[in-house]
């Protein structure tokens, strides 16, 4: 939680410079290298969050995985270590890509339909989700065949929930509600 | 009533095709954290302040902490139902409970829920438990009387309708008692047709208390104009802080519709622990006594839903009557002077007098009312005028006596009023007692009447002399009744009756 809050807080600067150097794209591109290494290599992250392992060494290891990318990057790399906030790498990406989104007017989606959508419904989905949200909208598409029919869009906390399930439990709730009214009336 | 199978279908199916079901964006969240009635959310992007939020598995809460990345919220349920990772939605509505009609002789809890096993209740109408307050312009001033059946507050601390005024005291001196003589005088109201209805919210109570006053209640027939709003010890702490708010939109339902109601919180010191709790467990940064910053203002907003409505409102009011248990007698504690300088006046009862056998416990030298002095009736305004200036140099004489020393005629006489005085005051639980027959007997006090008749007697005196009244002069006491004030020739009238009582009372 706390390290969510830090994040945002680093994060809107990195972006704030990336943004005045025109390079939002390539830091993103660094971040997102960055945070599948630690989601996948559990060795790095022992080394990266360890507590005695002095700065020095984590700055080396982390500019010989970076390979090549701006030296803005590898700067603000350096003093998150410097200022002892590695942690802050769990959630980078995530953060830094929500804020440039919001900066690009992009906003993210997913669908979760009962069964796969062809390519003309998810254009036509991604056109009209965009037409009433006046943003242009990414969408990652899911199936999940619980729901038996339908779809639910989640867009950032917002649901549009048009499952056949849902519609079922709603119906079953009105139902129970309107048998308890009787029984008040009776 | 009997069903047949068809029509249950039938009904059903009916149901089901007069369904609509509209889709439609709904702001949601997940819970990251939850314990201890608490949960804290991420997402709910545009929540509100004291918004209505939906768990899942139908438990209920209210968003209270709006944070940067996330939303804190007390459940009004079974926390254990709520897991890590559940979505949440928002309603975009603040709490209601059921109101109205329905309600009254009805045991609920603090969602309005009946809890005392006779049934659903069927009220369609419902109210936000937070409302504002009636501003400066939708008011008048007290000016009708809240009769209490108290001797001792309806001669010296008169409550007038739509005023608040604190009950105060430790434990055990007699505080809920004096509200329900009061609910239960409200009886001869009632069947008068022109009821004060009444709510009784207990929070943090045992479940046995609220139980002896539901009893009590009915044994005096007073529940068919009484709510009870129950939540006790054993609710969740998020519970007893929405109760004295839900109680008090039932009570400006009667107020809105130009009727009159009585709200009693018992208590409110309970009320502000059960708010610390959860203000706690948000993280809220505690002030004095561990309290919250804010609890001063959770009371006035509370309190200050009591008014008097003007006319073109309906002229309707909610009398509140909040109860404070002070530790100890410590009545300079942080919730005690915080609800005293919010209530218009309050009455102060004493453990020793209650132990030397003055029952209402009232100190009348503590004991104010700051504007219930205009409702009083005229003829009540009479006899009580100097009451308290008549105990208060009684006494001060008192302690005097205990040296021992000669006194003279004047200060025996004094002396002697006023023991009269105070025994007259006394009054036993449950025995309420009408407007004209207490200005009776105080006045019949108050002039020196009665100085001759033994102390002990008293009593017994008291109870004669109203029962004489009513049998023997019933044109003076219906004359008293309807004129509201005392006259000369009443006066008068009181006075010979009295001698001619006294003469057979002391033979």
């Amino acid at each position: 939680m706390i390290s969510r809050r830090v994040a945002k807080r680093y994060i809107n600067g990195l972006l704030q410079v990336a943004q005045q150097q025109n390079k939002v794209e390539e830091v993103e591109k660094a971040l997102a290298a960055i945070d599948g290494m630690i989601r996948d290599r559990a060795d790095l992250r022992d080394v990266l969050f360890h507590p005695t392992i002095p700065r020095q060494h984590k700055k080396s290891l982390l500019h010989k995985l970076m390979g090549d990318c701006p030296d803005l990057f590898k700067r603000f790399v350096d003093f998150v270590v410097d200022k002892k906030r590695e942690r802050i790498f769990e959630c980078a990406y995530e953060e830094y890509r929500d804020s440039a989104d919001h900066l690009r007017g992009v906003v993210r989606g997913r669908i979760k339909s009962a069964t796969a959508l062809t390519g003309d419904q998810e254009q036509l989905l991604a056109t009209e989700l965009g037409r009433t949200l006046g943003k242009k909208v990414v969408l990652d598409y899911e199936v999940d065949a619980g729901m038996l029919a339908g779809m639910q869009v989640f867009i950032g906390s917002y649901i549009v929930d048009g499952s056949l399930t849902s519609r079922l439990n709603r119906l079953h709730k009105h139902l129970l509600d309107e048998v308890s009214q009787i029984k008040s009336d009776a | 009533m009997e069903l047949r199978a068809e029509e249950i279908t039938s009904v059903i199916s009916k149901e089901i095709a007069d369904f609509k079901d509209d889709l439609k964006m709904e702001s949601v969240g997940t819970v990251l954290q939850i314990g201890d009635g608490v949960a804290r959310i991420y997402g709910l992007e545009k929540c509100k302040s004291s918004e209505l939020l939906e768990f899942e598995n139908g438990v209920n809460g209210i968003a209270l902490n709006l944070e940067e990345d996330s939303v804190g919220a007390v459940l009004l349920g079974d926390s254990t139902k709520v897991r890590e990772g559940q979505t949440v939605k928002s309603t975009g509505q603040i709490i209601s409970v059921p109101v109205g009609d329905a309600m009254l002789g009805r045991v609920v809890n603090a969602l309005g829920e009946p809890i005392d096993g006779k049934g659903p209740i069927s009220t369609d109408k419902m109210r936000p438990i937070e409302y504002n307050a009636p501003n400066v312009v939708g008011r008048q001033p007290v000016k009708e009387p809240l009769q209490t059946g108290i001797k001792a507050v309806d001669s010296m601390i008169p409550i007038g309708r739509g005023q608040r005024e604190l009950i105060i005291g430790d434990r055990q001196t007699g505080k809920t008692a004096v509200c329900l003589d009061t609910i239960i005088n409200q009886k001869e109201f009632y069947d008068a047709g022109e009821p004060v209805y009444c709510i009784y919210v207990a929070i943090g109570q045992k479940q046995s208390t609220v139980l002896r006053v539901m009893e009590t209640l009915e044994k005096y027939d007073a529940m068919k104009y009484t709510i009870i709003v129950s939540a006790s010890a054993s609710d969740p702490a998020p519970m007893q802080y929405i109760a004295p708010f839900s109680g008090c939109a039932m009570g400006e339902e009667f107020r809105d519709s130009g009727r009159h109601a009585l709200i009693i919180y018992d208590d409110l010191w309970k009320h502000a622990v059960a708010y610390r709790q959860v203000s706690l467990l948000l993280r809220r940064p505690p002030g004095r006594e561990a309290f919250p910053g804010d609890v001063f203002n959770l009371h006035s907003r509370l309190l200050e839903r009591a008014a008097k409505l003007n006319d073109e409102l309906g002229a309707g009011s909610l009398t509140a009557l909040p109860i404070v248990e002070t530790q100890a007698g410590d009545f300079s504690a942080y919730i005690p002077t915080n609800v005293i300088s919010i209530t218009d006046g309050q009455i102060y009862l004493e453990n020793d007098l209650f132990y030397a056998g003055v029952r209402p416990a009232i100190n009348a030298g503590l004991s104010v009312s700051r504007v219930g002095g205009n409702a009083q009736t005229k003829a009540m305004k009479k006899v009580g005028g100097t009451l308290r200036l008549t105990l208060a140099q009684y006494r001060e004489l008192e302690a005097f006596t205990k040296f021992g020393s000669e006194l003279d005629k004047s200060t025996q006489a004094q002396l002697n009023r006023g023991e009269r005085l105070v025994e007259i005051l006394k009054q036993p639980q449950y025995s309420p007692a009408s407007v004209d027959e207490q200005v009776m007997i105080i006045y019949a006090v108050g002039q020196g009447l009665i100085d001759d008749v033994p102390v002990d007697q008293m009593k017994k005196f008291e109870k004669d002399f109203i029962d004489y009244m009513k049998q023997n002069q019933p044109d003076l006491v219906a004359k008293l009744k309807s004129e509201k004030e005392l006259t000369s020739d009443i006066a008068e009238g009181i006075t010979a009756a009295c001698d001619q009582f006294k003469k057979t009372f002391l033979a």
